[in-house]
């Protein structure tokens, strides 16, 4: 059962991509996640595949996906870099990504090839219309 | 040997494969995916992800395992605890729910093994009233016959691989098409049945892969009309898909556009009346 | 309102000098397809030519049908649909679209076309400068019944519409469902509710819903839409028009998407509203390049009953509740959506709106641009087919004089004018001048002419008033 868009969580501080994934910017480095709408959608996570570290990806590839027992759900880059770093807890515990999408179940981190793409994304109001 | 079932919680088929181990005695215990057993399914899911498979409405459950083998659904776990890994082929995880249980190839296992599996069959469907679809492309159709007999099948799907000449190399083996003949004359017996071909590669003589041609399914339908003795059996033409191929020399072959499957209508129109195309 | 029991049949009106001289063709009810002059001579008549409807093709070849399916099964089904020569001789025919087998009929193929059709080099199935229909090659758009169940629609059997192509072989090349589209029309919830109840539920065959019929089917052909970028209006593109649902579209030959639409609804914006709500009509189709009022939409909008939305007392159930008891024949720009050109009764000359109904057929009916800017209508539901100019004059009137027996009508679906060009056969015709009837002097044998044989003059009687205060008041009455 998924929550009404009022009781999920959106923070301000972070950009958002039409696909579902948040993107945070951490000094020259962005940190990778997906929303809270998007982790209730999907119910209880069961497996996160992530990709190798050192791997490139453009903006709105694919860069690894989710698993729940009902669905399986595609992540897209927000922006275009080379994968730095990976949540490799999320092996053992993908249901952190349930508990708290914007905290311990990050995914991934980006160095990114082009900083200007943060400004094309989405904020938190421009998100929560296209949720609506 | 200890057995472990993955269920969810109010899948009755799940029950039903508990019911069976109680039957035989065998011990296991239970992990329910929406209850107690969610991290242990979590784990479990992790570790074996590409041996479980996914329909389109997700994970299919029961997950049977006993430290070595994985066996999923209903037919695949009532085969192998009454029988083992003797019917592996027969079964397959199928994608029908309530009480519609698929995923059951006639054709698919050894034939040494029939006893066996009409058993499997007369478990799932007259124990426990559900309602089977099978599959068969023709071959094992002693099997067929004893389906028939027994009343085990409620729908048969028959695919038919293509015209007698290119039969053994679309099956992969070869094919005694005297089989095939008697498998499509049983196959209009049942209360509901279907035929289809899907419009598949073939590599030709001289090494190139070409898709079966307009006329090669024109052929496929005249077999259909002989060997049934009917223009007007239901009929479909399917679209193949390179993606879910698993052939390695298939997979890379450009998809035909859906729109193509037009022209193979109207070949196979001339044998099989009422033959439909598949829709994107 | 009542009607005359007595009146002319052939023709009654001619102007040589202001019509477009031609052939006409139509088909004479329950007896065949039938070519006249503009003097109303039977130049040809296929006999027993079925003809839903038809089409001449240039050196005298005319389009129709060898015959209809069993009413008790099939609703509207033609055979097939063939090309035949001069002298009768079938020259291409198509009917391989379903295998029928109908309870006491020979089991056999059908193409159960119905409405419309065009052949390749032509976008609209009329006269066009530089656009014939090719003669002996070539592909054939054809609009054709098929039965299907869509729960998202209805749970009963549907009758639905569809097009194909078929090339010169027969072979179908291209194939269009409207149910698969369903979604792309834009039913409101009303609307979804009566259509599921009741999709225009018709008794052939055991029952079945008739719940869009689509009864005309062109090409877009070449236009300044598409020529000025707005990809729309392709030349490839397809427009229908769907008599029960008043939706007027167009369909993308490359994706089958509905790309631009006209209803159901005419009450959602100003332009709509000021469009009126276009009822059950017929013949929609794009004027073609090369005629003048290129590019519009032009279309028989019948009036009578047709639509699915909220009930009203006219319509307790919500089925049929758009009513008009008059016709129009409009004129629109799709892109601005204004009304460029129309005939309605008021441009007819008819006192508005207590003899309206003086125009009006609440069924079939057409009207086909001429390359003079005339425009031929077919006002089928009474026979009548005449020709009006840009300026609404009446230059040229034909009133069927074939009645049916099977069915007591003189209706003619969709008429038909073509160059003298196109049928070489004959030499150019005569052409004599039929002025119109004075019919307040025109009398039969034995009836008496006017005139009081004593007038008798009362003190202090006043003059009469205009048309002011009638007993019913104008439609539009309040807003003058």
């Amino acid at each position: 059962m998924t929550k009404p868009i009022a009781e999920l969580t959106f923070l301000s501080e972070i950009h958002y991509f039409h696909e579902h994934t948040w993107a945070n910017v951490e000094g020259d480095l962005v940190k990778v996640g997906i929303t809270d709408f998007a982790q209730d959608s999907l119910g209880n996570i069961i497996f996160v595949e992530l990709p190798n570290v050192g791997e490139t990806y453009s903006k709105g590839d694919e860069f690894g996906q989710a698993e729940s027992a009902k669905t399986v759900s595609a992540l897209y880059m927000p922006v275009s870099g080379e994968i730095v770093e990976v949540n490799s807890q999320l092996e053992e515990a993908p249901q952190h990504v349930n508990e708290d999408p914007y905290g311990a179940g990050w995914m991934i981190v980006v160095k990114p090839s082009n900083l200007d793409e943060i400004k094309e994304l989405l904020t938190k109001e421009d998100y929560l219309n296209q949720i609506k | 040997m200890s057995f472990t079932i993955y269920t969810a919680t109010g899948c009755t088929r799940c029950k039903i494969i508990k019911q069976l181990m109680n039957e035989k005695g065998i011990a296991f215990e239970e992990q329910d995916m929406k209850a107690e057993g969610k991290e242990a399914f979590q784990k479990f899911y992790a570790a074996n992800r590409k041996a479980i498979f996914r329909g389109p409405d997700g994970v299919e459950f029961p997950l049977l395992h006993d430290g070595t083998t994985l066996r999923q659904g209903i037919g695949a776990c009532v085969a192998y605890l009454l029988s083992g890994t003797k019917l592996d082929g027969f079964f397959s995880v199928g994608t029908l729910h309530k009480e519609w249980v698929d995923g059951i190839h006639v054709s698919g296992g050894n034939p040494e093994y029939t006893t066996e599996f009409l058993a499997a069959l007369q478990y799932i469907k007259k124990g426990n009233n559900m309602k089977l679809q099978m599959d068969t492309n023709g071959l094992n159709s002693a099997i067929l016959e004893q389906i028939l007999a027994q009343d085990l099948a409620d729908v048969v799907i028959m695919n038919v691989l293509g015209p007698k000449e290119l039969y053994s190399q679309l099956a992969g083996k070869a094919v005694d098409i005297d089989e095939v003949e008697k498998s499509l004359s049983l196959v209009t017996k049942f209360p509901e049945y279907k035929l289809q071909t899907t419009v598949d590669p073939v590599v030709r003589e001289d090494g190139e892969i070409s898709y079966l041609s307009t006329k090669e399914i024109g052929a496929t339908a005249k077999f259909i009309a002989e060997a049934t003795g009917s223009m007007k059996n239901p009929y479909l033409v399917k679209l193949f898909k390179p993606k879910e191929c698993k052939d390695e020399r298939f997979k890379t072959i450009e998809a035909m556009p859906a729109g193509t499957l037009l022209s193979y209508r109207t070949a196979a129109r001339a044998h099989q009346v009422f033959v439909e195309i598949e829709k994107n | 309102m009542s009607y005359p029991t007595v009146y002319p049949t052939g023709v009654t009106v001619y102007n040589p000098k202001k019509a477009w001289n031609g052939f006409t063709i139509f088909q004479a009810r329950e007896q065949g397809a039938l070519l006249i002059d503009m003097n109303g001579t039977e130049v040809n008549f296929w006999q027993g030519l079925h003809g839903f409807p038809n089409k001449m093709l240039p050196g005298g070849y005319v389009f129709g049908h060898l015959g209809e399916r069993n009413n008790n099964f099939g609703m509207q089904d033609q055979t097939d649909l063939v090309q035949v020569d001069w002298e009768g001789n079938v020259v291409w025919k198509f009917n391989q679209y379903e295998f029928i087998e109908d309870p006491g009929e020979e089991p056999q193929w059908m193409a159960r076309q119905h409405h419309d059709y065009q052949r390749e080099g032509n976008p609209v199935g009329y006269y066009v400068p530089g656009m014939e229909p090719l003669v002996d090659q070539g592909n054939t758009l054809i609009l054709v019944h098929k039965n299907v169940k869509n729960p998202k629609i209805s749970d009963k059997l549907l009758l639905d519409d569809v097009i194909i192509e078929v090339d010169w072989e027969g072979n179908i090349v291209w194939e269009w469902a409207c149910n698969e589209h369903f979604d792309e029309l834009g039913f409101d919830e009303a609307a979804k509710n009566i259509l599921f109840r009741n999709p225009n539920m018709r008794t052939s065959g055991g029952g079945m819903g008739d719940w869009m019929h689509i009864n005309s089917m062109s090409v877009l052909g070449p236009n300044r839409f598409y020529d000025a970028g707005d990809e729309r209006f392709h030349p490839d593109n397809i427009i229908i028009d769907g008599r029960e649902t008043n939706i007027i579209c167009i369909i993308c030959k490359k994706t089958g998407k509905i790309v631009w639409k006209l209803g159901p609804n005419y009450d959602s914006s100003e332009d709509l509203k000021k469009i009126g709500w276009i009822i059950g009509q017929h013949h929609a189709h794009m004027i073609p390049k090369g005629l003048p009022g290129e590019g519009n939409i032009l279309v028989f909008d019948n009036g009578g009953w047709a639509g699915y939305g909220i009930p009203n007392p006219s319509s307790p159930t919500g089925a049929k509740n758009a009513l008009r008891d008059y016709s129009r024949v409009l004129e629109i720009d799709p892109t601005t959506l204004k009304i460029v050109w129309q005939y309605t009764p008021a441009e007819a000359g008819f006192l508005m709106p207590t003899d309206a109904e003086k125009f009006y057929s609440p069924y079939i009916s057409s009207a086909q641009r001429l390359p003079n800017g005339n425009t031929l209508i077919t006002e089928g539901s009474d026979g009548r087919i005449f020709e009006a100019t840009a300026d609404h004059e009446l230059v040229w009137e034909y009133i069927s004089p074939y009645k049916g027996e099977k069915m007591p009508t003189n209706m003619v679906y969709r008429a038909y004018r073509l160059p003298y060009e196109w049928v070489p056969q004959v030499e150019r015709p005569v052409e004599v001048a039929i002025e119109p009837v004075e019919v307040t002097t025109f009398r039969l044998p034995g009836a008496a002419p006017m005139g009081a044989k004593k007038t008798t003059v009362i003190e202090g009687t006043r003059p009469y008033q205009g048309d002011k205060a009638l007993c019913v008041a104008a439609g539009d009455e309040a807003e003058e």
